[in-house]
Parts: C-alpha cells; structure tokens; sequence
C-alpha cells in the first residue's frame, strides 16, 4: 500500500511541476518569433536562405537601406552619397561614431575590408567561405577605396544603376573585421556587426537569443530580447502561435486563416510583395516554341480559383513579372490572360495542336516562396488536361530540382522573391537573353527589343527616362508569354496582438526595431 | 571465429568486438557510396543559381570533391580515425561538435520513447500473459496492434492539436522553452514527442513480452514452482523474468536502432533538434560530411548497443559464451 | 486458441475487404479519383455525391481511397515480395554455402541494420528521385535483413536436424535434400514474418510520402494523401482521418492476420 501512495505522491508533484512551467507568462520585454528552419549561417555574404537573414537583418547593416514598408533606398551606414556624372564613381560619408558589436569603430577600412574579402580572390581572408552573391552584385565593381576614415569610394566598371538597391542587401552588410581575423571560418557562429540587435546566444536546432544593443546609432530598441526557434510542421506552428508559445510567425496553412482572423489574441498582417510564381515555359520545345500555345496555356489555367481555394486569397493574380509593390514600374496595360479554356483550344488549334501534346512539368516539393507547390502544380495539371495537353508531374526534392531548373526543363514552377527592389533585378535576370546559357532564364527566351531596354533600363539613372523603359518590355514580355503568370504571393505574418507596432517590409523581413510589447 | 581472444567471457567480448568493426567500415563505405550516387552536387547547390561553372569547380576543388572517389574515401576515413569529422559544406561549422550535440537531443527523445515503451510494454505483456485469454488480454493486445499500425507523423500531429492546442497542456513544439528551461522543462517538452514515438515501440516490446512470458509460463518448473506453493508473483519475478529476460533484451536493442534512425519524422514533427532533423536536410543539401559523420555516430551507437545487449546475453547465460 | 483464430479471421477478412475494394475500384468508384473541382474543396462526408467527402481539390474522397487502396496495397505486397526475395537469396546463400561467404553476408546484413533504416531510403530516394517504384525499391532494400536473418537461421537449423543426416546416409543427393527441406521448413517462418511486415511497409512508404518523397501527383496512394491532408487537420479532419483510418485497417488486417498464421504454422513460436 505504502508503494502505490509513495508513487501516487510522486506522480502528484510531478503533475504540479508541470503544470507550474506550462502556465508560466512569457515575458514583458521579450519575444518569440517561430521560424520554419533555423538559421543555416550568420556570416551575411555566405547566406542565401531567407531563414537566416530574418535573423542576421537584426545584426547587421549596409551602407544603404530600404525604408521601412518601402523598396526607397535611404541612407543606412552612410549618411550620405555623391555619384559622379559618368555613375562610375560612388562616394560615401559614413555616420560618424558608429561602433560594431566588440567596440570597434566602423571606419572606411572597415568597409573596404568586408569589401575585399569576397571580391579578392587571392587575399588573405577570401578562404574564410564562399560568396554565391559576389559576381551577381560586385562584379561590376573596379575597387574599393579608402578617402579618408569616413570616406569609402566605391568605382564601377560600368554604369549601374540598381548599384545602391545593391548595397541594401544582406551580402554586402558591414561587419567587424576585427572579428573575422578572430574567427575566421567561424564566424559563421559569432556575427558582430552594427545593428540594432546582438547576438547573445545560439543553440543550433534549438533557439537563437537576440539581446538590445543599447550603444545603437539609431537608438536602442524597445524589446530587451528576441528569440528565434525553428518550428518545422506547419500545424504545430499554427498550434504554438494560437497559445501564444510564440509572438510571430508565417507561413500558416492558407486554410487556417479564417480562424485565425477570428481570433482576438492573433493579428494577421497581410501586405503585397514582390514575389512572382510563374511557370516557365522552354521556347525551344517543338510546341512551346509557338507563342499561341503559350499564350493558350496562359488562358487554360485557372489562375482566379487557385488564389482563391488554394491560396485561400494570400496572393493576387500576376498580370506582369513587377508586382504593384514597385510602383511606378508596374506596368498594368498588359494583355491579360483570363480564364478561358476556350479560347486556350481555339490558339492550340490555330497553332496545329488540336490534339494537345504531351510535356513534362517539374515541380519542387517544397522550396523557399514556392507556396504550395504540389498541389498548385496539381490543379495545373488539371487545367491544362482540359484543353488537351498533358502535362506529366515530375516532383523533385529542392536540391535536385534547382540543377533540373538551371538545365533549361520544358516545364517548371518557379518563384523570384527579390529581396533587391529594383526591376532590374528581376526583369534582367530573368527575361534577358545576356546571361545565357540560360542561368535563370531557364526557358531560353529572347527578344531583341526586350534585351535592349532591360540593357538600357540598367544604364539609365534619370527615373523619368528609366519607367518607360520597363514598362513597354513588360507589355512585351506578357503578350509573348515565355511564362504561365500565375500570382504574386503575398507576405502573410500572424502575431500575437501584445507585439505593437510592427510594420510589413515588402523583402520578407521582419524588422523589429520599432517593435514593442504591451 | 574459433577461439580467438581465448575462452570465456573475456574472448566472447573480444570476438564481439572484432565483427562490429567491418560492419562499422561497410557502414562508412555505404554512406560515402550512396551520398556521392545522389544527382546533385553540394557545390553548385550552395553557390546557387547565380553562379558559374568555374565558381562551382573551384568550389569542388576547394572542397577536395574534384580527387578520384576512392581517394576522397580514404582521405576521410583517414581524418576520422584521427577524430576530425570535417566541416559541413552549407553550413561552414565543424561536424563532430555539431552531430554530437544533436545527438544528445536524440538520445534523450530515444530514452524517453524507450522508456515509456519498455514501461508500457513490458507491463501490459506480463499482465496479458498472466491472464491470458481474459479481456484484459485481448484489449492490451488490441492496443498493442493499434500502436503498431498508425504512423508516427499521424500520431504525433493529432496529438499536438489534441494536448497542445485544444487542451494546453503540452507546448506544440520544440526540446526546450524559448525563454530557456530546466530539468522540469525538458520533461514537459518531451512527453508528447516520446509517446508518439514510444507507442509503436511500446506494442512491439508487449507482444513479444507476452509471447515469451507464456512461452515461459508453460515450462515444467514453473509449474513446479508453483505446485511448491510460491506465491505467483514470486514465481513470475524469480522465474518467469530471469529466463524471458533474453528475447525481450533483443527486442530493446532492436528498438533503439529503430527509435535512434526511425526517430526523423517524430523529430520533424515536434521540431526536437535531433540528428534526424538535421540529416533530412543534410541530405537535401547533399551536406557529405555532415550526412557521413551523423551516420557514423548513429551507426556506433547501435553497434555498441547491441554489444552491450550481447554483453549481457553472455553474462546471463553462459551457452552462448562458446559460440 | 478459440478466441486466437477468431482475430486471425477478423484479419483475414479485413485483407480480403480491403484487397477486393482495391480490385474493384473502377467498379465501386462514383468518381474519376483525378477530377478536380475547386469549389467543392473539403466537403464533409455526406454531402450529395460524395459519401465520403471531398478532399483540398474537390476530388471524391471515396474514389480516392478505393484507387488508393490499390496503389498502397500493391506497392507494400510489391516491396515486400522484392525484400523477401531477395533477404531470402542472402539467407539461403549465407546458410548453405556457409564460411567466408556466411560471413560477408551476414557482415553485410548488420551493416544495412546498422544504418539507421529511414535514413537510408532518403538516401536511396536521393539517389533515385523521387517516385511510386523508387519508393519501393528504397523500402525494399532497408528490409532486405529482416528476411536474410529469419532464413539463415532457419538454413542452419535444418542443416543439423538428424534426419537430413539419416537422408545423407541413405546417399540423398545432397543439394536437392536440403532445398527442399529447408524450402519447407522456411516457408512457415516466412509467411508470417511477410505478413507482419507488409504492415510496416505500407507505414515506411508514408513515411516517404510525408517527406515529399513518395507517388507524384495526381497518383494517390494512402500515405500521400495522409500528409498533404495535414495542413487541413483542423478544419477538415475528415480528410486525414480517412486515409489514417484506411491505414491503420490494413496494417491492422495482415498483423491480425499474421499472428494468427504464426499460432497455427509454428506454435513454438508463439
């Protein structure tokens, strides 16, 4: 008898200790935000993953930035800038004072340093790691000078003009180097930067820890602490935000939104972003060559209904590559492509394929921007059944898909989440035929009068002379349709409602400087 | 394998030893082969799209993955043996410190789930045993078999929107509190992740309890023990146990291979930072040293495990020494 | 042994429902299992039309688990056939032929038990690309120890039983005498370990489909359809309740179905 109580008291306290950590009230000066994956590395120029730059975002800065809920470039660790006539020559004055997180100051060398490390294939520091960003942003780049401890000046080989959209982005953040030669291929452990935020401790798979840095040029946030945890399966990071283990987090499944939005405790922040999900078409295949079956597809897909059952709304449809979140550049004189199976039988017919033909669509099974890959691709699928083509699903695990991609496929999802908010980005990386064989233009195609105004676009820094530009290759590129246009996703952010004053960036980040709690 | 190490229990242990070695370096070799057959080259894949063909050959170069494959296998197997498991491509950390302190997230969830399935198990096959044919019987039994047939990544999501969500009484995910936590936090952290895990576990360890305890029970000195006048329980704790002891010894070594490699989806599912986890996207990343050194490590510990399982088989019964 | 063989029949009859819906499919289906409808998405059961519901696309969700059925059961059947086979042929190789050979089987059976098995059918997927057949191949390959052990074991068991010796004294030839003696006496064994296991393959492939590894669409099989129904789990539990309930009735069948056959084959076993 003695043993059944001594065990019942044991399970007795057990049960109250438990119980007494699962009511415990979360902090008033720190928050929670519930990643998909943890962050992979916290050395800026070695990231790619957007994972990790939610975080890194926090620890480090530019020279420029983007201004909060905008793609405006405002001055970001250089308060200022000169651009000489020719745009060759960029001139910056760094904010005085500013200091990194171990107490060094930032100084012009500072920045040449960070500068030199990627772009110096022969010096000193360039084994620390790699650099999959450098050719695309500093390949252009002649050399870094030092005018004076807070003068850098940075010299082109070409004009450029998304040069400063360039600076604001992560793989060109300053850092201490002070603190590289110290850790060398390590620092992908111990960022030290001039943010807002430092690094106070990281427990891989388990937590990131951000701490104020209260010495901030800008001022100290209000927060004391950030914490990062990844939370892998959807519903469990929908269960965590709904008790409130977790403060913030994204990608909820669409169908749980609803509730969501019911909910008083939970604040669903929508906003448009600069996201593209497209389908790319090879414009080499026998029947994708003929620009009315790939206008046909265009009319065959039933772009409204994804948005609508699958994406449950979080996405409008794309009638452009630009999204409407790069204002005056969003070209909405397109020729647009509603739902009409038709009219999508009516152009096969007239292009010889009244009988359909058969092609091969790849698809992710998961990927960063991909949205809901599988089943979009499933309902393609369908779509294009109707009016006779046969699309045959190929699914890949992320890895193998993006080589599938890079090798020009007949048929493949893709999505393009800029973070850089010039069109430039965007329309020349994708639709230009300069940089095959094909990179990103995986669908081979080329316009001549499309690859002179995106060649022109770059050059061009007077925004008067540049908009046209963009917006007639635009009107070019929809009626030739080398894609199916499907949407643009939206950035969908759920929040408990005690986080105050949290305002959407359109690159995905999640900027907590302004942030506080109630 | 004659007498090789001498006789008795000091040579079973040497002999024991010797044969887990190649099954150690098959081990090695398997992981190597299979990783490098994977389309897919963790260079181009970390330099992404933007880059060129030379920026990914000087990335291959950099990384060694340019030499003959069997150099590259030995040159790591080299390193191995000196105790430096290399540095994971993506992630550009050391692989030992990362893989062991995943590890350690795995072996608690292992010893979690082990518990409770050896508590469960072990518990409802005596008692269905001992009562055989009763209704107690066939219902722990029924349950037994539903434990087996319900896959893990099923389980483990009811019970989070059911313990988590609906009723509060467990966090959704994660091994530990955000804020941090102790002892009493990881326990908490850690029931729903190891009773998802444990109960397939748990139906297994039951029914081969109850097959053996019967097997056992029907066995001429029991029945003489009894007709001695021992009380049952005495009968079963001193008889019973000592001679099931064997199958069910295998059934836990058995489980804990399954419980360390098949833990990937419980961990997936609740988030733990255990080796699975971070293999699943080591694999995708086509990560080698980290892919290589986190199956190394899991396939050690099984090894030694079942070693020790063996160890003890020796130790209770000496037949098996001489074999 | 009454109440014993009345599961195992439960069982047998769970298989045999389960495997004629499968056969029948095109029979008993009220829909085409593919046809999307968009509008439709996630209806409950009893809705007109769909007795069982609609799944995310509007699909009928009884169509899907009777094609389903199909996909799951055959493929498991398939991939334990495959690993049977082939643990089989490593057995009876390990187990007749014996010394050397016996130890670099048995060495190379430990080394796939060693490596932590649903790794290893990533890893083979990895290599493969992912797919309904690789998928098989991947869950076949991890199984193939099981198997090899059971026939070894049985191999050198039958290798010593006295009346093989008497057989051999009589001038028996010798590999005729004992394929057929250990065929029979490993045929018992087998069968109950095969039934056991199909169960655990059906479990292993969705596993993979849970991954993002298994079938392709629009093919469904009943691990596929369990975890891309996940997202809806609280809005619609319906549709992953169904192909888990599916699941959990076949896996449950040839387990029942299993010990019941190991009770009557081999009652030492029990």
């Amino acid at each position: 008898m003695s043993r059944r109580r001594a065990w019942g008291i044991g399970l007795g306290l057990l049960a109250v200790a438990l119980v007494s950590v699962a009511t415990a009230a979360p902090p008033k000066d720190a928050m929670v935000i519930g990643l998909l994956a943890e962050p992979v590395t916290m050395d800026p120029p070695q990231i790619t993953d957007l994972n990790s730059t939610r975080v890194i975002k926090r620890l480090f800065e530019g020279l420029t930035a983007q201004e909060l809920g905008t793609y405006k470039i405002v001055p970001g660790l250089a308060q200022s800038w000169d651009i000489s006539k020719d745009g060759l020559t960029y001139t910056f004055h760094l904010r005085p004072n500013v200091k990194f997180h171990d107490g060094t100051p930032l100084t012009a060398e500072a920045v040449k340093f960070c500068f030199d490390r990627q772009m110096n294939d022969q010096g000193p520091f360039y084994a620390t790691g790699t650099y999959p960003y450098v050719k695309g942003f500093l390949g252009n780049v002649a050399g870094v000078e030092v005018v004076n401890p807070s003068t850098v000046q940075i010299r082109l080989k070409a004009p450029l003009t998304p040069f400063l959209q360039y600076l604001a982005h992560h793989s060109l953040y300053v850092y201490s180097p002070e603190a590289l030669k110290k850790w060398g291929k390590d620092m992908v452990k111990h960022p030290v930067g001039t943010g807002p935020f430092k690094l106070e401790t990281w427990e891989p798979g388990v937590r990131v820890v951000l701490s104020r840095n209260d010495q901030y040029w800008g001022g100290a946030p209000k927060i004391r602490q950030a914490i990062y945890v990844p939370i892998i399966e959807a519903q469990a990071r929908l269960s965590a935000i709904k008790t409130g283990e977790i403060d913030m987090t994204m990608d909820v499944p669409p169908d749980s939104l609803a509730d969501l939005r019911k909910d008083p405790d939970v604040v669903v922040a929508e906003t448009n972003s600069s996201a593209v999900w497209y389908i790319a078409l090879n414009t080499r295949h026998p029947a994708l060559k003929d620009k009315r079956v790939r206008q046909a597809l265009n009319y065959a897909v039933h772009k409204d209904a994804i948005i609508r059952d699958i994406l449950k709304g979080t996405a409008i449809v794309a009638t452009t590559p630009l999204s409407p979140v790069y204002g005056p550049y969003h070209e909405d004189k397109t020729l647009r492509y509603p739902y009409d199976p038709e009219k999508a039988k009516a152009l096969l017919k007239e292009a010889g394929y009244a009988g359909g033909f058969d092609v091969t669509f790849f698809v992710p099974e998961s990927g960063s921007g991909m949205q809901s890959p599988v089943e979009m691709a499933t309902v393609i699928q369908a779509n294009l059944a109707a009016v006779g083509v046969r699309a045959r699903i190929q699914t890949m695990e992320w890895g193998a898909y993006l080589k599938k991609y890079l090798d020009g496929p007949d048929m493949a999802e893709m999505s393009w989440n800029p973070s850089i908010g010039d069109p430039d980005h965007m329309m020349y990386m994708l639709l230009s035929s300069d940089r095959f064989p094909p990179a990103f233009n995986a669908g081979f195609y080329q316009n001549p009068r499309v690859d002179e105004l995106l060649r022109r676009g770059r050059t061009t820094i007077d925004e008067k002379e540049r908009v046209p530009l963009y917006r007639e290759a635009q009107r070019l590129v929809v009626e030739d349709a080398p894609w199916i246009f499907v949407d643009h996703g939206k950035q969908v952010i759920v929040h408990r409602k005690r986080v105050q004053g949290f305002k959407l960036h359109p690159n995905f980040d999640l900027v907590l400087t302004q942030v506080w709690l109630q | 394998m004659a007498a090789v190490g001498g006789h008795g229990l000091q040579g079973y242990v040497v002999r024991r030893i010797l044969l887990a070695l190649p099954v150690l370096v098959g081990v090695s070799l398997l992981v190597f082969a299979v990783m490098r057959l994977a389309p897919g080259d963790p260079a181009a894949i970390m330099l992404g799209a933007q880059a060129t063909r030379e920026d990914v050959e000087r990335l291959r170069r950099d990384l060694g993955l340019d030499r003959p494959v069997a150099v590259q296998y030995l040159q790591w197997m080299g390193r191995v043996l000196q105790g430096d498991l290399g540095r994971s491509i993506p992630l550009g950390r050391e692989v030992l410190p990362e893989v062991l302190l995943r590890f350690k997230a795995t072996a608690v969830l292992t010893a979690g789930a082990l518990g409770i399935a050896v508590a469960l198990g072990l518990t409802a096959g005596i008692l269905s045993a001992t009562r055989q044919y009763s209704w107690l019987d066939k219902l722990s039994m029924a349950v037994a078999v539903t434990g087996v047939s319900l896959p893990v990544f099923w389980t483990g999501i009811m019970l989070i929107l059911v313990f988590a969500l609906s009723l509060r009484w467990f966090p959704s995910a994660g091994m530990i509190s955000p804020y941090g936590g102790g002892v009493t936090d990881l326990l908490w952290h850690l029931v729903l992740p190891a009773v998802t895990l444990g109960t397939a576990s748990a139906a297994a360890v039951a029914r081969l309890t109850r097959s053996s305890v019967l097997e056992i029970i029907r066995q001429d000195y029991v029945r003489a023990a009894r007709a001695k006048g021992l009380a049952e329980r005495a009968v079963i704790a001193r008889h019973v146990l000592k001679n099931a002891f064997n199958p069910i010894l295998t059934v836990i070594g058995v489980q804990v291979g399954y419980l360390l490699g098949g833990a990937i989806l419980t961990e997936t599912v609740f988030s733990w930072p255990g080796l699975g986890s971070m293999m699943v996207r080591a694999i995708q990343a086509r990560d080698y040293p980290l892919v290589q050194g986190g199956v190394l490590l899991i396939a050690t510990t099984f090894v030694v495990v079942n070693l020790i399982v063996d160890l003890l088989y020796a130790v209770f019964d000496p037949r098996i020494r001489y074999e | 042994m009454f109440q014993k063989s009345g599961s195992a029949v439960f069982g047998l009859a769970l298989v045999a429902v389960l495997g004629a819906a499968a056969m029948l499919a095109p029979l008993l289906a009220p829909h085409d299992p593919d046809a999307i409808d968009t509008a439709r998405r996630l209806a409950r059961p009893l809705t007109a039309g769909h007795p069982l519901g609609t799944d995310e696309f509007g699909r009928d969700l009884l169509s899907r688990l009777l094609y389903g059925a199909r996909t799951s059961l055959v493929v498991g059947l398939a991939a334990t056939a495959l690993a049977a086979a082939a643990g089989s042929l490593c057995g009876l190789l390990a187990g007749f032929v014996g010394r050397w050979v016996d130890q670099v089987v048995m060495r190379s059976i430990d080394t796939l038990m060693a490596f932590p098995y649903f790794l290893l059918a990533i890893a083979i997927i990895a290599t493969l690309g992912p797919g309904l057949v690789n998928g098989m191949v991947a869950v076949a390959i991890v199984n193939i120890p099981f198997y090899g052990r059971i026939v070894r074991a049985t191999v050198l068991a039958v290798k010593q039983t006295e009346y093989v010796e008497a057989a051999r004294a009589l001038g028996v030839s010798e590999l005729r005498l004992s394929l057929t003696h250990v065929l029979r006496n490993c045929l018992a064994p087998l069968i109950v370990a095969v039934t056991l296991n199909v169960g655990g393959m059906i479990t292993a492939l969705a596993g993979l489909s849970f991954l993002g590894l298994g079938v392709q669409p629009p093919t469904s099989d009943w691990g596929s359809m369990l975890s891309s129904s996940r997202q809806y789990m609280n809005v619609a539990p319906h549709v992953a309740a169904l192909p888990g309930l599916a699941i959990f009735l076949a896996v449950l069948g040839f387990n029942l179905l299993g010990d019941g056959l190991r009770d009557a084959l081999d009652p030492r076993l029990r």
